[in-house]
């Protein structure tokens, strides 16, 4: 049942001049891109090539800010073709594309697998299609489709997608010695795969349990994306904070989201910071507590894995937090999505809730050092 | 191009967030013929649907939200529609003043649609913001008396059907239970009573022969249904307007009952009271009762409904505390020496609480 909304006092401002709500800034070299690119769509509403890249540049905005709103602006620029079943091949991938950061994994892999059908070479549908399986634990569908890409691309691209998924089925030192190597080939890398490649190395370190390494790659992984006047994704903020947040390095996660934009995944990881350091701030648990209403309550699977996170971490809820990360599991599999069952369940005290979790760590080979210590608290 | 996008992509499959959700609250209440309530909108949708930010300086002001008070109003009313039993209602908006949730500000409107009859089935069509944003959501609450359903609205689901009728039936009813189970485990002066009910029973009268365990339970029953009769007699009474005792009075003879009880327990060569004693009091708890049912609001023609729900729930609370304490005052007089500990301290404690109670309650 949902709750009733609960409803403060309507009030009129006194001062017709008092600031109500800050908009995010629209400027700088994105704005003026999307600007003109609305323009140019306003004049041809249905140009497929236009609106994709309309499209691609609100997804790209949303992976540096969070904002899902930029989403639903990428969505709408694709409005036209909103019930085409076949549209073209730019807009099909970005529908795809979008359908992902949704989480509506079915949708995105069933316009992915039309755009193979239809350009067997594309990279982007295969590289997006393996990101998708691996999310969702089909690591024999990922390991396929990152084979393919050897033929397709930059044997970098192919190497690092077959790498991220040997980190999770109990290859993890290979793919680390692999990606390490590649991070050291000279030349080559263009910023954006260096990110993608810290990232990933970072995040294998750190499931090897080697911490040293893992800090040394997620500070390159910030490093390259900050280059050139870059930003840093929410996701690369989020994994380095919770990386600072197991080896009890609050300040540090605070430091590092000083300036960061107002995601609410970096919202949660500031909330557990303040918490460790004993002073949480009321109005941000409230704040979070309205914004993820819906997630908590179970009717937004979208951000089922924030509501588990905030249940848990923030809230001390672990019953609630075991709920929503065991439907969270049933959408997507990374390691977080992992651990949050696990320790909900050790925090709820219901082990047997933990199964299907500790069944896919068998399954998989996953040797991840933080799920593994968290198994073995699970089974004694 | 299209290789970096797809490499980020891998980088940013899982992290959709819920910053700032595009959403709005919806509260109606339906009064015979009239639907009133409010909408609130957050001003970032608002900018996206209508556009706020009149100069562009990335700030909304309230001036600029008066300037654009008459396009939001027409916004809303272009997209929310209210029809009882298939008629549309007469819709009114009014952009009056502005509200925070979770941190952001959200225009408020007041809303107000007069419908041909009072509606039997209430349909609500909400179409806000949808094109922009597919992601929206619209909490919406719908109300009748006491009674109240809620939704969420979204482009899927746009619309919500209420049974007007049966919303102020049966869904109050059950709201009534709650707060009338709620009520008995609140009000720490009925339980006092209960318990101090009890506690003899099982444990006997200083210096008297204990009862049997059967015994023992029929005279619980005899008392917990003496004590029922009367305050679901004066719960009635009080409901429907034929008695009227000020809540001071009522208060204070409640928490006046609580210390005789607890003295009764250990006064020396005194008779079990029992049933007799569970009726003469039960009657003013009744009106205790009724005190509270009339703060919670009856609603509308809702009277008999909330009156049985809450009685209803009483019953409920008062069964389920008689069956936890039953089981460990009978395990307790199994101990030598325990049941006069017990008895003692829970009259003391008791008693103590009625006096503090009745010095707060005293009519002045």
């Amino acid at each position: 049942m949902l709750e009733p909304a609960a409803f403060g006092a309507p009030f009129v401002p006194s001062d017709s001049r008092q600031v109500l709500e800050r908009l995010p800034p629209r400027t700088g070299r994105e704005w003026q891109a999307i600007g003109s690119l609305r323009a140019e769509l306003a004049r041809e509403p249905r140009s497929a090539a236009v609106a994709a890249e309309l499209a691609r540049r609100y997804l790209e905005l949303f992976r540096a800010e969070g904002e899902p709103r930029l989403v639903a602006y990428a969505q709408s620029a694709l409005a036209p073709w909103r019930d085409d079943r076949d549209p073209p091949l730019e807009i099909l991938q970005r529908r795809a594309e979008i359908a992902q950061s949704e989480h509506r994994f079915d949708e995105a892999l069933a316009d992915l697998k039309r755009v193979i059908e239809r350009d067997p070479r594309s990279v982007a549908a295969r590289l997006t299609l393996a990101s998708i399986d691996l999310v969702r634990a089909d690591y024999d569908a990922s390991r396929r489709e990152c084979a393919r890409l050897v033929l397709l691309a930059d044997a970098a691209v192919a190497g690092a997608c077959s790498s991220a998924v040997r980190a999770m089925t109990g290859e993890a030192g290979g793919a680390y010695q692999y990606l390490t190597h590649a991070l050291a080939e000279p030349g080559g890398l263009t910023p954006d795969l260096r990110v993608w490649i810290e990232t990933l190395t970072a995040e294998t370190a750190e499931a090897l349990g080697a911490s040293h390494n893992a800090e040394a790659h997620y500070r390159a992984a910030l490093a390259a994306a900050t280059g050139e006047g870059g930003r840093p994704s929410v996701y690369l903020l989020a994994a380095y904070a919770d990386f600072l947040l197991r080896e009890r390095r609050a300040a540090d996660v605070l430091a590092l989201l000083v300036d960061a934009p107002p995601a609410d995944a970096l919202a949660l990881r500031i909330a557990v910071a303040e918490k460790q350091l004993g002073r949480l701030d009321t109005a941000r648990v409230d704040s979070l507590s309205y914004r993820l209403q819906l997630a908590l309550e179970g009717l937004d699977m979208t951000h089922a894995r924030e509501a588990a996170y905030f249940a848990l971490y923030v809230l001390d809820k672990p019953d609630l937090a075991v709920k929503r990360a065991l439907a969270n599991w049933n959408v997507q599999r990374e390691p977080i999505d992992a651990r949050l069952v696990l320790e909900a369940a050790l925090a709820a005290h219901r082990t047997a809730d933990a199964q299907a979790v500790l069944d896919w760590l068998e399954s998989s080979g996953c040797e991840h050092a933080d799920l593994k210590q968290l198994e073995r608290r699970l089974r004694s | 191009m299209r290789l970096v996008l797809g490499v980020l992509l891998l980088l940013a499959t899982s992290t959709a967030l819920a910053h700032d959700p595009s959403r709005s609250l919806l509260t109606l209440q339906v009064e015979r013929s009239e639907v009133s309530g409010r909408l609130d909108v957050s001003l970032r949708d608002l900018e996206d649907a209508v556009g706020l930010d009149v100069d562009g300086d990335y700030a909304i002001t309230w001036r600029e939200v008066e300037q654009r008070r008459a396009e939001v109003e027409r916004y809303v009313l272009r997209r929310v529609a209210i029809a009882a039993d298939g008629a549309t209602c007469a819709l009114g908006a009014h952009l009056g003043s502005v509200d925070s949730h979770g941190g952001a500000t959200y225009a408020v409107l007041d809303l107000r649609a007069a419908c041909a009859a009072a509606p039997r089935q209430l349909r609500v069509e909400y179409g806000l913001l949808f094109d922009v944003d597919g992601a929206h959501r619209s909490l919406v609450q719908i109300g009748s008396g006491a009674a109240a359903t809620t939704a969420v609205l979204s482009a899927e689901h746009p619309s919500i059907e209420v049974e007007v009728a049966k919303l102020s039936a049966w869904s109050s009813l059950g709201r009534f239970v709650t707060e009338g189970v709620w009520h008995i485990w609140h009000g720490y002066d009925h339980l006092a009573f209960v318990l101090l009910l009890l506690v003899p029973i099982v444990l006997g009268p200083r210096g008297a022969k204990e009862l049997g365990a059967r015994a023992a339970v029929g005279e619980i029953l005899r008392v917990v249904t003496a004590f029922t009769l009367a305050h679901s007699i004066t719960l009635a009474l009080a409901t429907l307007g034929v008695v009227n005792v000020p809540s001071r009075v009522i208060e204070s003879v409640i928490a006046l009952s609580v210390l005789i009880a607890a003295l009764l327990n250990v006064a020396p060569r005194v008779p079990r009271l029992g049933a007799r004693l569970a009726f003469c009091f039960g009657l003013v708890h009744g009106l205790g009762f009724a005190t509270a049912l009339r703060d919670l609001g009856t609603g509308g023609g809702g009277m008999l409904v909330s009156l049985a729900g809450f009685n209803l729930g009483v019953e409920l609370g008062q069964l389920a505390v008689v069956s936890t304490v039953m089981p460990v005052l009978f395990a307790v007089r199994r101990v030598r020496g325990w049941p006069q500990v017990l008895k003692w301290s829970c009259s003391t404690a008791c008693g103590a609480l009625a006096v503090v109670w009745i010095a707060q309650r005293l009519p002045r």
